[in-house]
């Protein structure tokens, strides 16, 4: 064996020394994602009511209030959801599900249900993804990024670990996600989602932490659009209950027979 | 000098990013200070068992054949009441009044319409399931043609508007006793809907048993998850006087923006011509079937394209046929009573759906949609704006029907209808 190849290898196993060295020193970025995941949604069956709340250029333009029931599939740990709408009135009593990839649309006028895809959106802008619970440890790859100071959804710095969540199976809704975690007590501060592209598509705040099933979790949640930073959406979570409805129920056809619990 | 202006440039954009995170930050700032105008009150956000809504339209029809145009005008009063009358028990009450001018050839005028009068009752740990009484039961996931929604047939008491999803509205549900078995991601159901009357009533206040219960009619359906993407649903079907119909349908999401449909049904039907114009009608063994996609543009544009067949319709040849046969008036017969059994009047058809929510400003929903007989290229398009108010929507509506004489759509009288339409919701 020559000089050089020597010299080659022992760099080789110099640097693989450094990044396990590294790798070893930064928190665990997935089991980080999973602690924040736990704040934002029980872990057992439960309802929410849901206040959407939009904004553009500082008014307030619309207002809708739906019922959440949620709970976790027992294959693969993603949630289910079944949203009921109960304002305003001409949507009433509609109904959107959520069960792995299957979403659908209920509307009792037509009593046709309709299967959507991810991107389309039948009611307002944030209604789809944004109150439905999502399980972001499942679908998400976490890569942790830095130990960062951030501004929180109350103004106040937090010293946070960003990481950096990738795409990690077809239900996730976004490219990429940005997460900032606190790095006291893993409470989700601020998250910023991107597309295929790059293009930031919105960022979202998480605060009024208040104690609810069984822990501080935030209670409202600040959207703002990342093409039109002018259009901003509040969604305040009010009324949690832990609510075991049967899991038969999270399917297209029991959707005409749903009446809220 | 190019090149000074190149620097000039670049020193505008790289001074323009610099500020950026400012703007954004300021941005950011100000969302942060939004709150709600009011807290939401408490009696707000009971979940609704009434609901109540009143529709009204005017317009104005221009007509073939030298008939003079008209004015046309409804109103209508839309009822939907459910409760609880006990743990596990479920009561729905839904109703729908209309007033239309002038009214279609062979209807009253005012029409009111028991849609459902039922009593539900669901086990406690979800697995069981049952309705007795009128059950507005709907299967299919296509938008225009639902070859195995088996009791469209007779549904439509009147017809108030030509977008596929709105037409349902109205749509009257047969008296029926449903037991269902559920597990996750599927279920077993099994129905048996007694024939009551032999045909329907035109009288304003009928409940109309006749026009959803004029056979004895027994279905079975199962659903099941194929999949992750895929939902698949299987039915067999039994009327009697016709005899039996098998079918599936299934629905598949194709990538982050298109949903696939397809369904099928095959089996013994009456042929639509002789069941329109003859007291004892031919019955044949044919397929049904449509098979579509809906694809969302990144600007929220859903676009729906959807291919049917129709075995038991005419085509071409048979349409030209019974033209020389028994003339245009008949065939006028034919397409109003395929339109009551909710079928396509020709063998092959094909129809694209459109909709845009908040179009080009916040609450304005465009819709657009173009049926198109394939067999003699006539079409009907049907095109909406509708914007949403607080508590009422008022929507602008063109429709027309085109096509060369004597063809499908080229026959209809009415030949361009345009109308207001506002919707009160209570």
């Amino acid at each position: 064996m020559d000089r050089s190849r020597i010299r080659f290898l022992a760099c080789m196993g110099f640097a693989a020394l450094t990044a396990w060295g590294a790798a070893g020193a930064a928190p665990d970025a997935q089991a980080l994602l999973t602690a924040s995941d736990a704040i934002r949604n029980p872990s057992q069956p439960f309802k929410v009511t849901v206040t959407l709340t939009e904004f553009e250029k500082g008014q307030q333009v619309d207002s809708t209030t739906l019922v959440s029931y949620a709970r976790t599939l027992e294959n693969g740990g993603q949630f289910a959801t079944l949203v009921r709408f109960v304002e305003p009135a001409r949507d009433a009593g509609k109904l959107m599900l959520k069960n792995g990839n299957d979403l659908w649309f209920y509307d009792p006028a037509t009593k046709s249900s309709v299967r959507i895809s991810p991107q389309q959106r039948l009611m307002g802008e944030a209604a789809n993804g944004d109150v439905i619970t999502v399980a972001l440890a499942r679908d998400y790859k976490a890569k942790y990024e830095a130990e960062e100071t951030v501004t929180d959804g109350e103004r106040k710095p937090r010293k946070a670990h960003k990481l950096l969540l990738a795409a990690a199976s077809e239900d996730a809704t976004y490219a990429t996600v940005e997460l900032w975690v606190d790095a006291e007590n893993r409470r989700p501060i601020k998250a910023r989602f991107l597309a295929d592209s790059g293009r930031l598509l919105k960022t979202a705040f998480y605060r009024r932490f208040q104690p609810q099933l069984g822990t501080e979790r935030p209670t409202e949640t600040v959207i703002i659009d990342g093409l039109n930073p002018q259009q901003v959406t509040l969604v305040r979570l009010t009324d949690f209950v832990a609510r075991n409805i049967p899991p038969t129920w999270f399917q297209r056809d029991f959707l005409p027979r749903f009446q809220g619990e | 000098m190019v090149h000074g202006r190149t620097l000039l440039s670049a020193g505008l954009a790289l001074a323009f990013l610099a500020v950026q995170p400012a703007f954004a930050a300021s941005e950011e700032d100000a969302a942060l200070d939004l709150a709600p105008a009011a807290e939401a009150a408490p009696a707000a956000r009971a979940e609704p068992g009434l609901r109540v809504f009143v529709e009204g339209t005017a317009g104005r029809l221009t007509q073939r054949y030298g008939l003079p145009s008209e004015d046309v005008r409804r109103l209508s009063l839309d009822l939907t009441w459910q409760f609880k009358p006990a743990a596990q028990w479920r009561a729905v009450l839904s109703n729908r009044l209309d007033d239309i001018h002038p009214a279609e050839q062979g209807s009253r005028s005012t029409l009111n319409s028991l849609r459902e009068v039922y009593v539900g009752w669901q086990a406690a740990d979800g697995q069981w399931a049952a309705d007795l009484g009128r059950v507005n039961l709907r299967n299919g996931p296509a938008y225009g043609f639902n070859p195995t929604d088996y009791f469209r047939d007779g549904s439509a008491r009147a017809v108030t508007s030509a977008d596929p999803l709105a037409l349902r509205e109205n749509r009257l549900g047969t008296a029926m006793l449903r037991a269902q078995r559920l597990w996750e991601g599927g279920n077993l159901t099994l129905v048996a809907a007694p024939k009551l009357r032999d045909g329907p009533s035109d009288s304003s206040f009928s409940p109309d048993w006749g026009a959803t219960n004029h056979a004895d009619r027994v279905l079975m359906s199962v659903t099941t998850q194929a999949g992750s993407n895929v939902n698949l649903q299987g039915f067999a079907f039994h009327e009697q006087g016709k005899g039996a119909q098998i079918g599936a349908s299934g629905t598949a999401l194709l990538g982050r923006s298109t949903v696939g449909f397809f369904e099928w049904s095959g089996g013994k039907d009456a042929e639509l011509l002789s069941e329109a114009l003859t007291p004892s009608p031919r019955i044949i063994t044919g397929h049904r079937a449509t098979v579509g996609a809906t694809f969302t543009l990144p600007t929220g544009l859903a676009l729906t394209a959807e291919f049917e067949y129709n075995k038991f319709a005419l085509d071409k040849a048979g349409w030209n046929e019974a033209l020389a046969t028994y003339g245009l008036e008949p065939l006028g017969t034919y397409l109003f009573h395929v339109q009551r059994r909710q079928d396509i009047a020709s063998r092959k058809a094909a129809m694209v759906y459109a909709s845009q929510r908040n179009a080009f400003v916040r609450n304005l929903d465009l819709t657009g949609l173009v049926r198109y007989n394939t067999e003699d290229r006539s079409r009907f398009y049907w095109v909406e704006a509708r914007y949403h108010f607080p508590k009422v929507d008022v929507a602008l509506q063109w429709q027309g029907n085109r096509g060369a004489a004597q063809t499908e759509y080229g026959a209809v009288p009415g030949r361009t209808l345009v109308q207001l339409l506002a919707a009160v919701y209570f």
